[in-house]
């Protein structure tokens, strides 16, 4: 009788603790309290659709990347996984607040599989960390990760304040750019995740711009990177990203000279050499429905199975010869 | 008569056992409850690492420490047979 009752106890954790997750699904983050209206001044459809103050996803037209870009939705699985393949040893994995410094800024809102907001955070170019949408408060921290959907879809807006310590390289000779010099020139930025290089590129930025918008198609992405049993698009994980750009990091390389792959703070800076750089690294919170329920149930199985051995063929056992 | 008494501990069974347990606990610790975050390739490792060779040390322990169970047998001499 005390086995049963034993087995049955060790089932209904099991079963506990495989059936949580499903029951912790949260519910969305409410309605936004920052209007970002502001920053969506070209494309066309975004309307707020499920009422939640921020624009769902809209019409893009087909951009140009950068000239020195890695272009990861140009590029095969074998080359995107080439890409990922460097460690970073440096990753600093301590630190839950988010950082962003120099004069970047921008919105970017991140939209589930069907172009609905899901998250959305603004940065205004100032030093402060970037600021949740929906509530206001710091936001990529390990309290508060951005939230993305890994089959959905992230579209950005970036800009660069005015200051006056840009480069002036690459002016074209008869335009006001005005003062102070406006942009980025000859630029090489870098991305990482959990301590891997994500992505990188850069562009001589000879038209000036010092904004940009794109989307980052999350799905397409991670649908095409072999993960074996793994549907990457489906994934529910808490990772750190960070990233950087230097001014004036490539002049005089045709090729466009590389960040290098392991960075903090103290390392762009010391790479800027006085040049204005940004530098940024938070929390990102992956959304996907977890793994799927095979992996779930075997691993379910394991836990039983541990378990019951260890209640009933661990335990010392008293031998007796008469 | 005499009897013999031995007490058999498995502190391998044990730690097989624990390491099923700590499999799934890492599992679960990870994948489902998000109780981690991947901050590191290297981190998510030594984690994982980590409470699979908890599992294992709570089974080794469990294996010698825990309390005995019972025999199948009397542990003691049976009384000695009544005079004829």
């Amino acid at each position: 009788m005390a086995r049963i009752v034993r087995t049955l106890a060790a089932a209904m954790i099991v079963l506990g603790v495989a059936a949580l997750p499903a029951l912790a699904q949260g519910a969305g983050d409410g309605v936004a309290v920052i209007d970002v209206g502001s920053f969506i001044t070209s494309g066309d459809g975004f309307v707020d659709l499920n009422g939640d103050g921020v624009p769902d996803l809209g019409t893009l037209t087909e951009g140009f990347a950068g000239i020195w870009d890695d272009n990861v939705g140009a590029r095969t699985p074998d080359e995107f996984q080439d890409l990922v393949a460097d460690r970073i040893s440096g990753f600093d994995t301590t630190g839950a607040a988010s950082v962003l410094v120099g004069p970047c800024g921008g919105l970017a809102i991140s939209y589930d599989e069907d172009g609905l907001s899901i998250d959305a955070m603004v940065d205004l170019g100032t030093d402060d960390p970037p600021l949740d949408v929906y509530t206001g408060e710091a936001a990529m921290t390990g309290g508060n990760p951005f939230k993305v959907d890994p089959g959905g879809v992230v579209a950005y807006w970036g800009f660069t304040a005015d200051v006056p310590t840009f480069s002036t390289t690459g002016e074209i000779s008869g335009v006001d750019y005005g003062d102070p010099a406006p942009a980025y020139h000859d630029h090489s930025w870098t991305m990482a995740v959990m301590g891997v290089s994500a992505d990188r590129g850069g562009d001589p930025n000879q038209q000036d711009k010092n904004r940009n918008a794109g989307l980052v198609e999350l799905g397409e992405i991670l649908g095409d990177v072999d993960a074996g049993p793994v549907d990457l698009t489906e994934l529910r994980a808490d990772v750190k990203a960070k990233g950087a750009i230097i001014d004036l990091y490539a002049a005089g390389d045709p090729g466009g000279r590389r960040l290098p792959d392991d960075f903090d703070q103290a390392t762009i800076e010391a790479e800027a050499a006085g040049a204005e750089f940004c530098f940024g690294e938070g929390w990102v919170a992956f959304v996907g429905s977890g793994p799927p329920l095979a992996a779930t149930a075997v691993a379910a199985i394991l836990a039983a199975a541990g378990f019951a051995g260890l209640l009933f063929n661990v335990r010392p056992a008293q031998s007796w010869r008469a | 008569m005499t009897t013999e008494n031995k007490l058999q501990r498995h502190p391998i069974r044990g730690a097989l056992y624990g390491l099923l347990l700590g499999l799934s606990a890492a599992y679960f610790a990870f994948f489902q409850f998000g109780l981690f975050g991947f901050d590191t390739l290297t981190g998510v490792l030594i984690k994982f690492g980590l409470i699979v060779l908890a599992g294992m040390v709570i089974g080794v322990v469990w294996a010698l420490l825990a309390p005995p169970r019972r025999g199948r047998g009397p542990s003691e001499a049976p009384p000695p047979p009544a005079a004829a």
